[in-house]
């Protein structure tokens, strides 16, 4: 099996490859594959959510020789990761099907979910990375947490330090990597969370945020690790400095996540292909940086949204794939991309929170707006209407949602490439009392109306 | 075949991605004397914008933009010796150094902006990812630029653009250059705030202000 010794040997003395030639070869050996394994023209537009096991067990082994065809690239010392067969298979197999985050009465439990699994699958919520204000960024934070089916926390990304403009890679990430910490646990403990688990650190663009937030007084080995590796099979000093820091603070099994990103129309192709490169990105990924969850997801490389047929069809087998081949505890994403307090982004939102729950993943990430575009540009209520989606559509069919995500793409999926912007946080809710304001309640209510009229069984609110 | 089912032809192989079709058809135009700046312009050129609207539309995907690309520079470079100067100056739309800003590894966007310019007649001068900002000043004056393209995906990364434009006036050659910035959470408010010439929602519309900064079509 490798080892993170392996993986530091390897990306020193692995065959050499100059990154331009890297993202020409992804496509050129994909096609190769998805032609050898019959998986040419399966896109099916019809039904964005599949439940077709035999294409995602062909895809699963496509991928599988793909990865081992292809490796791991380092960007860093452009050498590959290369990873034999067996390594693979057995990366597959000791990779974990049980993990725990959080603590005290806050701990949850996660465990590899297979398809339509009646158990619910663990929620990462909050603005995801979204650019907040110091002033707002606490107050946000709490107010996601204080829902109950909230089971874990992804904050925003911080773009001052008490007052001062966050730089990548400079001292002022360092700074506030272990600012993040301290506003988000008084946050958190404020909603009467104090022991709920955090992803962090969300604003580390290199790893020295990491570094700053993982230590004494801040993030501790229970808080999960992000460790978000660039499209496609590639990843780089600051992300395996991140993987190291965690074995160094907690170990090997302390909870870490890594991600395959794919972009449908970028160096992956059309759907065809991308399927079988961000399975095998997700594998490969999970294997090198020895996660905790392997995350995933197909954007769509014109409207940057994860929340168009395409994508949710491209996750959907990817998902199924994993759910049916592996015992991973999959991560799903939510990359909506219109703004906040408008029907578009709760109906993303929800799409995506139905879909990748059906198919097996075992934490649901969320929720993006707007790419990150506009200051303080995130609510809850996205968060909120994740987690009530992802725990209720918990041991429905495939078939079930895929009948509701065909009546709500439409209703959004021409507007993803001009989204509505929505309004920042302080405007749709009091932030006084970390309450929604009656318009907000409204619109959330009527989303949730919706959903449930569709056949979505959310759990009582007052209409 | 006459002078229009030539140019028809060369222009089928470069927006098929064909590099030997392109060679072979542009050595054909040479020895048959067909007009080689006419060929470029009315064959490549505008056969290649349909090759960007039809990235936008999922028909085709970057690699395959790519091979349109590879394929227009070797059918270009056979026809230059066949240039005047006049010519080739008129062909070259401008030069642009691109990259992605220091703290953020993330390309895609950055490498499909690179190609639209490409095949809209730019020359691109991709300096990579986490470039730190006095790299991308460096190599604008080395390269001659007419624009400096900067992406970042990372709100982090963002400070940098500020940076880079910064360094270009306390050196006293802001004017020489337009910047052009770009990615996922930058919008026009604030490149208008920053004081950048251009930016860009997505590629096409990188293309778009590409063009109307250098005053060319």
């Amino acid at each position: 099996m490798i080892t993170l010794y392996d993986v530091m040997d390897r990306i020193q003395t692995g065959p050499i490859c100059k990154v331009a030639d890297w993202d020409k070869m992804i496509y050129a050996k994909a096609k190769e594959i998805a032609k050898k394994h019959d998986l040419v023209g399966i896109y099916d537009p019809q039904n964005p959510v599949s439940s077709d096991d035999s294409l995602a067990d062909e895809v699963f082994k496509a991928a599988l020789e793909y990865l081992e065809e292809m490796g791991i690239l380092c960007l860093a010392t452009q050498r590959i990761i290369k990873l034999s067969h067996d390594e693979i298979i057995e990366g597959l197999y000791h990779l974990p099907s049980t993990a725990q985050a959080g603590s005290g009465a806050d701990v949850v439990n996660y465990h590899h979910r297979a398809i339509e699994d009646k158990t619910p699958c663990i929620t990462v919520l909050g603005s995801f990375g979204h650019p907040m204000s110091e002033e707002m960024f606490p107050l946000h934070s709490q107010a996601v947490v204080q829902h109950p089916f909230v089971d874990t926390h992804v904050s925003a990304t911080l773009v001052t330090v008490y007052g001062l403009k966050i730089r990548s890679g400079t001292p002022t990430e360092t700074l506030a990597g272990y600012y993040e910490t301290q506003i988000v646990k008084e946050a958190v403990r404020k909603a009467g969370r104090p022991g709920i688990g955090i992803y962090g650190v969300e604003l580390s663009a290199t790893a020295y945020g990491n570094l700053g937030g993982y230590t004494y007084g801040g993030y501790t080995a229970q808080d999960p690790c992000i460790c978000v590796q660039p499209a496609e099979l590639k990843t780089d000093y600051p992300l395996l400095n991140k993987m190291i820091h965690r074995i160094n603070i907690g170990g090997v099994h302390a909870p870490m996540m890594s991600h395959s990103l794919s972009a449908i129309g970028g160096w992956a192709g059309g759907p065809d292909t991308v399927v079988v490169v961000n399975l095998a990105g997700c594998i490969g990924n999970a294997i090198v940086h020895q996660s905790t969850f392997p995350t995933h997801r197909c954007l769509d490389a014109v409207t940057s949204a994860d929340t168009g047929r395409q994508s949710v069809w491209c996750d959907s087998v990817v998902d199924n794939a994993l759910a049916r081949n592996t015992h991973f505890i999959v991560g799903g994403y939510a990359g909506s991309v219109a703004g906040p307090y408008t029907e578009m982004h709760l109906l993303e939102t929800a799409v995506r929170a139905m879909s990748r729950t059906v198919c097996g993943c075992g934490q649901f990430m969320g929720v993006k707006s707007t790419h990150g575009r506009y200051l303080n540009h995130s609510s809850p209520i996205e968060s909120w209407i994740a987690a009530e989606v992802v725990k209720a559509t918990a041991g429905l069919s495939r078939e079930h949602v895929n009948e509701v995500v065909k009546q709500l793409l439409p209703r959004y999926e021409d507007k993803l490439r001009d989204p509505p912007k929505g309004k920042p946080f302080q405007e749709g809710f009091d932030i006084k009392t970390l309450k929604p304001t009656e318009e907000t309640r409204r619109l959330l209510n009527s989303v949730r109306k919706e959903l449930k009229d569709l056949g979505i069984p959310l759990q009582a609110f007052t209409e | 075949m006459n002078d229009e089912e030539i140019i028809k032809k060369f222009a089928e192989s470069v927006i098929a991605g064909e590099k030997e079709s392109s060679i072979r058809i542009a050595e054909e135009i040479v020895s048959t004397g067909v007009d080689p700046l006419k060929a470029i312009k009315e064959g490549l050129l505008g056969g290649l914008q349909d090759v960007g609207g039809r990235w936008v539309t999922g028909e085709v995907f970057l690699p395959e933009m790519m091979e349109s690309v590879t394929a227009m520079k070797a059918g270009i470079d056979i026809l230059k010796a066949n240039l005047s100067g006049t010519a080739l100056a008129e062909l070259k739309l401008g030069t642009v150094v691109l990259g992605t800003v220091q703290g953020d590894i993330h390309d895609i966007g950055k490498n499909i902006v690179g190609t639209m310019l490409e095949l809209a007649g730019f020359e691109i001068k991709d300096i990579g990812v986490d470039v730190p900002a006095m790299q991308f000043v460096d190599k604008a004056q080395e390269e001659k630029a007419d624009i400096i393209g900067i992406s970042a995906l990372m709100v982090t990364s963002m400070p940098f653009f500020e940076d880079i434009i910064s360094i270009l006036k306390d050196m006293g050659i802001r004017e020489k250059y337009k910047v052009m910035i770009g990615g996922g959470p930058v919008t026009q408010e604030y490149a208008d705030e920053i004081g950048a010439d251009g930016y860009g929602r997505d590629a096409e519309e990188a293309v778009r202000i590409a063009k109307k900064l250098l005053e060319v079509s």
